[in-house]
């Protein structure tokens, strides 16, 4: 009898969660906006996600923002759910390209106001997307190679030996960065010691790849990049471990507190700017305009660039 | 007040027996008058697809929990399912994309079934492997790019719909009565339940154990390409990591419904339940404005109170 009541108890505390949980994030009277993200748990979507919130806040909207778990089936049902549920504004936050065209198609047919950020949409459907809040990760990649041939120009070395960790296999962005890296390091003498290391954004498997690189190369290696701050923040602490820290240039792209810690500390050359939070804001400042009727760029790109120790006031980060 | 003791303890025992669908028609009327657009045509129907595909590959699940045993590389069989059956789709064509893609998800399970029921290898560990390996061969297949299809005929088969009812929904109601009469009405399938229940005893009396346990996940295999298929259908895209929540799914919607996992007992026709509540569940705290984080909480609260009722109704049972 006491699991019975310890179990009604519990039917009654989800539904009162329920509830509870559906009347926090109401604006009596607002425009609703409900934005479906495929990366909802990533350490880049908290921030960004904060900011979408913020910046709806600050224009008079409510938002919802639900987890679609880098699966488009879900995604166009959870937006079907919303447009049956009378929202006025969406943002689609794509898992990857070639999912996308499905969604994409559905959220044209809806004749609502909505934009796309961070994910890049398949070209077939690109011309239906009012508006792409992203970043332009060729040039990400491009500064991070950028970065690389400047160290060398301050620090000439007779070798030019790089360790480059990736995010995930098949990732749009860690596709487009590569390709940004490589063609400024094609036809230099800079030499990539690792054929495609990928670490999944996962800070554990980037010092696990560091581990095996420092054991294969140890003193050959010259820098070494990783596409995020938590890669590089696995990386480092691998690098430490082993006892190379201040031996090798390291660079890498992102905000992380752990990227502006390094900096200040001299560790880290270099970062490359993208910030969650300017694009989370732009992606409603953008909702907004297409809602009142305004024109807007059909790509509006995030901010990018390189940030150094002394600039490092003049960026968020999470 | 003689009388009405019995009739009283019948209807408890009634509801924490059928705790489930009490729970899920509760939860319906809930929704019912607290959101307008919860009860209207268009959600039914959403709620309807969103169920479906996973739904396909959950009916085959609960014959593999009902034999005893459970599979984690459905997911992975998914996942490479939906890359087959879009290169397949983009070479030779839909026809042989779906024979050559159920074929192999039913290859890949016939090989989870002979090391688990001929070679008496732990199912945790052969699925736990097979699903790492069949996931990766998928990158290395695809060089771990997500692939698309623009096939006219999937085209036009995705834009088939009875009423607003599109196809999948027809092949998922077509699995569940396949499954519900080859459970029920079956020699095989009550051998199963017996392998389930006690394996030694149905092997003494004289039922091909290996063999059953070969044939479910064999089912499960072709079941969750299928489910790929219907993914292929509705998304026409196909990448690795497609799924990988799928296994998990569909061992929550079996035990959500009622069927234990111990083996033996249970049935299609509640993982049906288990799977619409989980639908019906995600739909409304969608509606309800319930942020993602908090729908994660919910999730688990909702399956750790569905664990403790069965719990309950196994020792009511049992004594």
């Amino acid at each position: 009898m006491k699991k019975t009541g310890l179990i009604v108890l519990m039917l009654v505390m989800v539904l009162s969660v329920v509830v509870a949980g559906g009347a926090k994030e109401k604006t009596p009277g607002a425009k609703k906006i409900f934005m479906s993200s495929a990366y909802y748990t990533a350490p880049y979507g908290a921030p960004l996600q904060e900011a979408v919130r913020e910046k709806a806040k600050e224009l008079g909207y409510s938002v919802q923002i639900v987890d679609g778990e880098e699966n488009a089936d879900k995604q166009l049902s959870q937006f079907k759910a919303a447009v049956a549920d009378g929202y006025d504004a969406l943002i689609y936050w794509p898992g990857d390209q070639a999912s996308s065209p499905p969604l994409v198609e559905y959220l044209d047919s809806t004749k609502l106001p909505w934009v796309a950020v961070n994910t890049v949409v398949d070209d077939s459907v690109l011309d239906l997307v009012p508006c792409m809040v992203a970043s332009d990760e060729v040039e990400i990649g491009r500064w991070l190679g950028r970065l690389v041939l400047q160290y060398f120009d301050e620090n000439p070395s007779s070798s030019k030996n790089m360790i480059y960790i990736e995010g995930s296999p098949g990732s749009s962005y860690t596709e487009n960065v590569t390709i940004g890296v490589m063609e400024i390091l094609k036809g230099t003498d800079v030499n990539i010691l690792n054929d495609h290391q990928y670490a999944e954004y996962d800070p554990s498997k980037a010092m696990a790849i560091m581990e095996d690189m420092l054991t294969k190369f140890g003193n050959r290696i010259d820098i070494v990049v990783a596409q995020d701050g938590g890669m590089f923040q696995g990386a480092y602490s691998a690098i430490q471990a082993a006892g190379y820290a201040g031996k090798f240039g390291l660079f890498c792209q992102g905000q992380d507190l752990i990227v502006k810690e390094k900096l200040l500390d001299g560790e880290l050359y270099a970062s490359v700017a993208q910030d969650p939070f300017r694009e989370g804001a732009l992606s409603v400042e953008m909702l907004d305009k297409i809602i009142k009727g305004e024109a807007v760029d059909k790509w509006v790109p995030t901010p990018t660039g390189p940030i150094w120790a002394a600039d490092v006031d003049d960026y968020s980060w999470f | 007040m003689i009388k009405s003791l019995p009739s009283r303890k019948r209807v408890v025992t009634f509801i924490i027996e059928n705790a489930v669908s009490v729970f899920l028609v509760g939860f319906v009327i809930f929704m019912v008058f607290t959101k307008r657009s919860f009860s209207t045509w268009d959600n039914i129907v959403n709620i309807i697809n969103e169920s479906s595909i996973y739904g396909i590959a959950a009916c085959a699940m609960t014959v593999v929990v009902i034999s005893g045993e459970f599979d984690l590389s459905a997911s992975s069989i998914f996942g490479w399912s939906t890359v087959l059956f879009t290169i397949c789709c983009n070479t030779i064509g839909v026809l042989g994309a779906f024979i050559v893609t159920l074929l192999c998800g039913a290859l890949f399970g016939a090989f989870n079934g002979f090391l688990v029921a001929k070679v008496k290898m732990p199912a945790f560990v052969v699925t736990l492997g097979t699903m790492i390996a069949i996931r990766g061969l998928a990158y290395v297949v695809t060089k771990a790019q997500p692939i698309n299809t623009n096939n006219p005929t999937l085209k036009a088969i995705s834009q088939i719909h009875i009423g607003d009812i599109s196809i999948i929904p027809m092949v998922y109601l077509a699995v569940i009565i396949l499954f519900v009469w080859f459970l029920r009405y079956t020699k095989f399938g009550r051998d199963i339940y017996a392998t389930g229940g006690n394996y030694e005893v149905a092997r003494l009396s004289g039922i091909n154990v290996v063999f059953s346990k070969f044939i479910v996940f064999t089912m499960l295999g072709a079941a969750a390409a299928l489910a790929a298929i219907m993914y292929g259908v509705r998304i026409k895209a196909g990448w690795a990591p497609y799924g990988q929540d799928l296994s998990l799914h569909c061992i929550t919607a079996t035990i959500i419904g009622g069927t234990s996992m111990l083996g033996g007992n249970g049935g299609v026709h509640k993982t049906v339940i288990g799977v619409i509540l989980l639908a019906v569940l995600f739909n409304a705290l969608t509606l309800l404005g319930v942020s993602g984080s908090m729908q994660k909480f919910i999730r688990g609260l909702v399956l750790i109170t569905v664990i403790m009722l069965d719990a309950v109704v196994a020792k009511r049972k049992k004594e």
